[in-house]
This record gives structure tokens, C-alpha cells and sequence, in this order.
């Protein structure tokens, strides 16, 4: 008896083609360039008057923080006090929701670049030692060098905002013109894409039709 | 019993699993947790393998660098898309139970493999990352779920037990 195996084969060339889809997709991204918080910051301009952040990068697309320029822009920093005056009051980063507490808490020193003050009673979670780690941090403020981030901060949560900080300079201007080579932004690692997971879908359709029909089960 | 029911219910449960994944109670109650099951995981075996991996979170911090596991990359859509399948193939109860406890043992054994295997590469060769993370892992997620499938379903075949044939 011979079955008709067009819906099996049609199914299997739909889920080739969603492969090819997916493949195109992801060759078609540059990833010779990553979403890299490095080129965020040295195209990041602060004007040293104001304190206004004036440039960022237009073509900033990290998926992992979609909503951080448009954070950058609207925060304000006192230049004289060092405190950070404004910030955008619908930010609603989840990953970060007391983000702009904690930032128009903060002062620091514009004379010497030391953190005078950070909120004691921050307690967002995800950064409980952000105070001590604050609090310690201190700015050269001639040339902008972070020159004492705190050597005890043991933050498991911030392994590698420590070194990323002490690596990186500001300009008496404003732009930061160093950031760490070798600090890696962090990655966000779906298993698998909308586009290959329907591949998935349908290659495991297509087996089990397969499976069915060499049983003498079809979709009759 | 036709073709046509398994493609429906097929349908059907992938659907509805998609569904109920994406309620809020549920991703904050269940995958949300699991997520950064996931993450602590990670971290402890790539410790285990000379790595200084901590995990915060959905984050897994190694050095200089971060991998954060977002819902989407926890192993359980291919796992949703597996079970629906093993679910909606015309078996006996007690071998469809079968078969989604073996898929969930071996998906989400093998994603944390990935996990491990992606902070490892990001330590020692991140300029790998993106290869290993767009394509390598993609690909074997894929045939360890249809390789998965066949196998359960020719054993199942081959005891006789597909209903209706």
C-alpha cells in the first residue's frame, strides 16, 4: 500500500526553510561588532559645564539595556556638587528599578572626584554592596582616572564592574577615551531563536508523521 | 487514529504551553527560579572546572565578563516543543510519561552543558562566543531534541504500541 507523503514532505521542507531563515538571520547580524558597553562609553560624551550628557552613539542597539540612552540623556549632573540632579522619572529599566534612587542620592566631591555621599538605605536587590562599592570609589579629578575603586569590594554580583571601572578614563572634557580591552560586556544567551525553535517545531512534526506513516498511519 | 490528530494536538499543546509559560504568575513562580537554577549551576561547574564563576541572579559573572540567562534560554522552549510532541504521538500514557521525563532530563542536562560550555568559551575564547552561541549550540539543541524524539518514538513503534496503526 503506498501512502501519500506529500504533507510529510511539504512539513520537512517548511522546516528546512525556517533553518535557512535562521541561518540568514543570524549571518546577517555583524557579529564582528558586538553590542559592547566599550563602544557605548568612548562615543559617550559629557559636557563638562553642565554636566549634561550631550552625544551618544545613534546606532546603539544593545539589546540588554534597550532603554539606556535614552537614561543617558536625561540624566543631569551638578557640576559644582557633583550630584546627579535629574533623571528620567519614567525609567522603568526592570533590571534596575531604583536605579534613579540611588543616582540622585549620590554626590560627589567635584574638587577631589570622591563619592561624599550614596543613600544608606538603598536596598536594591542585586546590588546590596553598590554603597560600599560607591562610597569607595574615588576620581582623579584633574584627568578624570578612576584611581581608587575600593580593593576589599567582594560584590559576587560585580566581578567585572570593579576592573571595568579602575580601567577607565574620562577627559578633563568630558569623553572617555579608555575603557578596559579585554572587559567582556555581558552576553544575553537565548537557547535558541523564535525562528529556529519553529524549525524545531516542525522538524519534529515532520518525524513524527515519518514515524507515523512508516506504521501505515497518515493524515487521511 | 489518523496523521491528523497528532498534527493538531500537536499544534494545540505547543500552544498552550506557550501559553501558560508566558502568564506572569507562572514565569515569576517557576521559570523565573529555574532561570537562576540555571545560572547558580553554571557557575558551580565552571568553578568545578578552574573558572572564577559567581553567580548573581540570571547572571553568571567569570572575571571581566558576564553571561546573563534570560527566560528564553533555560531549555524550556525546546523542551515545550518535545513534550508537546511526545504528548500529541499516539502511545500508551505510561510511555508518553515515559518520554517527557527522559526529554526533561536530557534537554535540561544538556543546556546546562551548553551554559558551561558558553562560559568557558567566553573566558578563554570570547571572540568564539558568538559562533558557539548563534550556531553550534542552536544545531545540537536541535538534533539532541529530534534525536530524542526518534529514538522514543521508533521504541515505542517497534513494542507495537502507536494507537490506531
Amino acid at each position: 500500500m503506498r501512502h501519500d507523503t506529500r504533507p510529510l514532505r511539504a512539513v520537512l521542507a517548511g522546516s528546512i526553510l525556517t533553518f535557512a531563515l535562521a541561518g540568514r538571520l543570524a549571518w546577517s547580524v555583524d557579529s564582528s561588532s558586538p553590542p559592547d558597553r566599550s563602544s557605548f562609553a568612548t562615543a559617550t560624551v559629557v559636557n563638562p559645564t553642565t554636566g549634561e550628557i550631550t552625544a551618544i552613539p545613534p546606532n546603539f542597539t544593545n539589546t540588554g539595556a534597550p532603554d539606556r540612552s535614552s537614561f543617558a540623556t536625561a540624566t543631569v549632573v551638578d557640576p559644582v556638587t557633583g550630584q546627579v540632579t535629574s533623571t528620567p522619572s519614567a525609567y522603568t529599566n526592570t533590571g534596575a528599578p531604583d536605579r534613579s534612587s540611588f543616582a540622585v542620592a549620590t554626590s560627589v566631591d567635584a574638587a577631589t572626584g570622591q563619592l561624599l555621599s550614596a543613600p544608606a538605605n538603598y536596598t536594591g536587590t542585586g546590588a546590596t554592596d553598590r554603597f560600599t562599592f560607591a562610597a569607595g570609589t574615588t576620581v582623579t579629578a584633574s584627568t578624570g582616572e578612576l584611581t581608587g575603586p575600593p580593593t576589599s569590594y567582594t560584590d559576587t554580583g560585580a566581578l567585572n564592574r570593579f576592573g571595568a571601572a579602575s580601567s577607565t578614563t574620562v577627559t578633563a572634557g568630558g569623553q572617555i577615551t579608555a575603557v578596559p580591552e579585554d572587559w567582556q560586556p555581558s552576553t544575553i544567551v537565548p537557547a535558541m531563536s523564535t525562528v529556529v525553535a519553529a524549525g524545531l517545531a516542525l522538524l519534529i512534526l515532520a518525524a513524527g508523521l515519518w514515524l507515523l506513516a512508516r506504521r501505515g498511519v497518515t493524515l487521511e | 487514529m489518523s496523521g491528523r490528530r497528532f498534527l493538531l494536538l500537536f499544534v494545540v499543546y505547543v500552544a498552550a504551553g506557550g501559553f501558560v509559560l508566558s502568564l506572569p504568575w507562572v514565569e515569576q513562580s517557576l521559570v523565573a527560579p529555574w532561570t537562576r537554577l540555571n545560572a547558580r549551576g553554571t557557575a558551580a561547574i565552571a568553578r568545578v572546572l578552574g573558572i572564577d564563576a559567581e553567580a548573581h541572579g540570571a547572571d553568571v559573572f567569570y572575571g571581566w565578563g558576564s553571561l546573563r540567562i534570560v527566560v528564553g534560554c533555560n531549555g524550556v522552549e525546546a523542551l515545550l516543543i518535545l513534550t508537546s510532541a511526545v504528548l500529541a504521538f499516539p502511545a500508551p500514557w505510561r510511555q508518553r510519561a515515559l518520554g517527557v521525563t527522559a526529554g526533561t532530563v536530557a534537554i535540561l542536562g544538556v543546556n546546562l552543558v551548553r551554559l558551561v560550555n558558553l562560559v568557558v568559551v567566553a573566558k578563554v575564547a570570547p571572540t568564539w562566543l558568538p559562533v558557539f552561541h548563534v550556531y553550534v549550540w542552536q544545531v545540537l539543541i536541535v538534533l539532541v531534541a529530534v534525536s530524542l524524539f526518534l529514538t522514543w518514538g521508533t521504541y515505542v513503534a517497534r513494542r507495537g504500541r502507536i494507537a490506531g496503526a
